[in-house]
């Protein structure tokens, strides 16, 4: 009893030091994540102004034609978040590295639009990219194969194609989406590529309609078609009349194989109609490494089918930066432009 | 045409904006049958900031990262994170038992495009998906064209979400 007495008093006041202890630990815990919470809240705050961009410089060294070396294209994005549903996004381009009277390269406005976001679908207001093809809406070089884009979606289509308008984009639940667009119209005598005016002080005599629609409800499946309806291709001064673009796409990826294929075809009320298709195969062997080949089709003159095939690889030592080396080989019609091509490219 | 564009604006115009799909608290107590746990955090050391930088290519400004915790599966761990795509932040949930995912949602799209990657047709990808040795994920994710930097944004935090759960489980 002696002995058990002082054993008592001893666990009491162990037990009655251990619960402080506990709620110091708990409370020295609170005031750790309160100061954290502080540091935090200073040190992440997002800018509602944001910074962005791509490159690209391109050697081509090919027969029947000139060996260059070009940085082609210098991309600065500057966007900006007015509140939650109104943003603004805008793509600044230097082309060829030099702009100036008499120099290769330009400097161009390629999209400046206001967004403006609802629950059933988003508003473009300003220069937008036509919703058509691959390659005119996503072409920062990491996300394409090939140094060059492939030539029917730019003498077809023709890609880069910007206009000036309101678009209406909404998508559904199972994948499903469309975009609709009133805007700016082509101005040309000769090729659909020449008549895009880029919202330069451009003629709108009449107006231009585009439409699309696309289905990527199934993993690794996209489906898509678009329409473009030129009310007239030279803003009524010439005699080419109504025009309509029409343009579908398959992409198809089996794990790392990557099927594609693309049909693009202008009818032209008064002028010749021009068409064009493409077909590729990649394959991504691991995240730095990809090969692909591809075969492009096309008639932008009337002169017959020109014919281009193109083999290569991509290296990406980051996963936004990419190297390229492919070869090419054209048919006599597209000017026997044989040889290789070499691209670094990145974006940020 | 004109007067069809013009019927679809109104109909926009009446509607309200929503790019947040389901707030992280829903979420969190959908995870755990509406009753869910206090949150708890996992403080970022050295050696753990560095894997993260190693999965996100770039460095991990926080100090710690909430997590919800509980019975559920054997024993669960709940993440609501967050990385850019091309320029804004993508807000996913991700639940992992198991050392494997077993939910994982898009709960806020802020880009301009990608907006893909917030369907069920992307996402049930990633069910059942476990780490790797080598930090990659257990099987293979199809992307989407037009969405890559979303589609990898999203590949990120999944595999975030399973390190960060093997990291509170030793």
């Amino acid at each position: 009893m002696k002995k058990t007495i002082p054993l008592l008093i001893a666990l009491t006041f162990g037990a009655t030091a251990s619960f402080a202890n506990e709620d110091k630990i708990a409370e020295l815990q609170a005031q750790l994540n309160a100061l954290a919470d502080y540091v935090e809240s200073q040190s992440v705050t997002p800018s509602k102004t944001s910074l962005g961009g791509y490159g690209e410089m391109h050697y081509n060294n090919r027969s029947n034609g000139s060996n260059e070396l070009d940085f082609h294209r210098f991309i600065l994005f500057v966007n900006h978040e007015f509140s939650d549903n109104i943003k603004l996004f805008s793509e600044l381009e230097l082309e060829h590295a030099i702009a100036g009277v008499g120099q290769v390269g330009a400097i161009e406005l390629e999209q400046a639009f206001l967004q403006f976001e609802k629950g059933f679908g988003t508003i473009k207001v300003g220069i937008f990219l036509m919703p058509v093809g691959i390659v005119n809406e996503t072409h920062e070089p990491p996300t394409f194969y090939g140094t060059e884009r492939n030539p029917v979606e730019k003498y077809i289509i023709p890609t880069t194609w910007r206009e000036g308008g309101v678009m209406y984009s909404a998508n559904s639940a199972g994948g499903l989406s469309w975009d609709i667009a009133v805007h700016s119209g082509l101005n040309t005598t000769t090729s659909v590529r020449a008549g895009r005016q880029s919202v330069g002080n451009a003629v709108a005599d009449t107006l231009a309609y585009t439409g699309r629609i696309q289905y990527t409800g199934l993993a690794g499946l996209t489906l898509s078609a678009s329409l473009n309806q030129q009310e007239d291709m030279n803003q009524l001064a010439g005699g080419l009349g109504a025009a309509t673009l029409l343009e579908g796409h398959v992409i198809y990826n089996i794990a790392d194989l990557k099927l594609t294929a693309l049909f693009a075809r202008w009818t032209i009320e008064n002028g010749q109609d021009t068409q064009g298709s493409v077909l590729e195969a990649s394959y991504r062997f691991s995240p730095a490494w990809g090969v692909f080949t591809r075969q492009n089709t096309w008639d932008d003159t009337g002169a017959g089918d020109k014919v281009q095939y193109d083999i290569g690889a991509n290296y990406w030592p980051h996963e936004d930066v990419v190297l390229k080396l492919d070869m090419q080989q054209q048919n006599t019609v597209a000017g026997n432009q044989d040889g290789f091509n070499l691209g670094v490219g990145y974006q940020f | 045409m004109r007067v069809l564009f013009v019927l679809m604006l109104l109909a926009w115009s009446s509607l309200s904006h929503a790019d947040i799909y389901l707030e992280s608290q829903v979420f969190v107590q959908q995870q755990f049958s509406g009753h869910p746990p206090q949150p708890q955090v996992i403080w970022l050391n050295g050696e753990l900031k560095a894997k993260l930088a190693g999965v996100l290519q770039h460095k991990y400004t926080g100090l710690r990262i909430r997590y919800w915790q509980g019975e559920e599966n054997g024993l669960q761990t709940v993440w609501v994170l967050n990385e850019i795509g091309k320029e804004k932040n993508i807000t996913v949930g991700i639940t992992v038992a198991q050392d494997s995912i077993k939910t994982l949602q898009v709960l806020a799209f802020r880009e301009s495009r990608g907006w893909e990657v917030k369907h069920g047709f992307f996402t049930r990808q990633f069910v059942s998906m476990f780490l790797k040795k080598d930090m990659q994920l257990s099987g293979h994710i199809d992307g989407i064209t037009g969405a890559t930097m979303s589609v990898r944004a999203v590949k990120k935090l999944a595999k975030v979400a399973l390190l960060l759960h093997s990291e509170v489980q030793q």
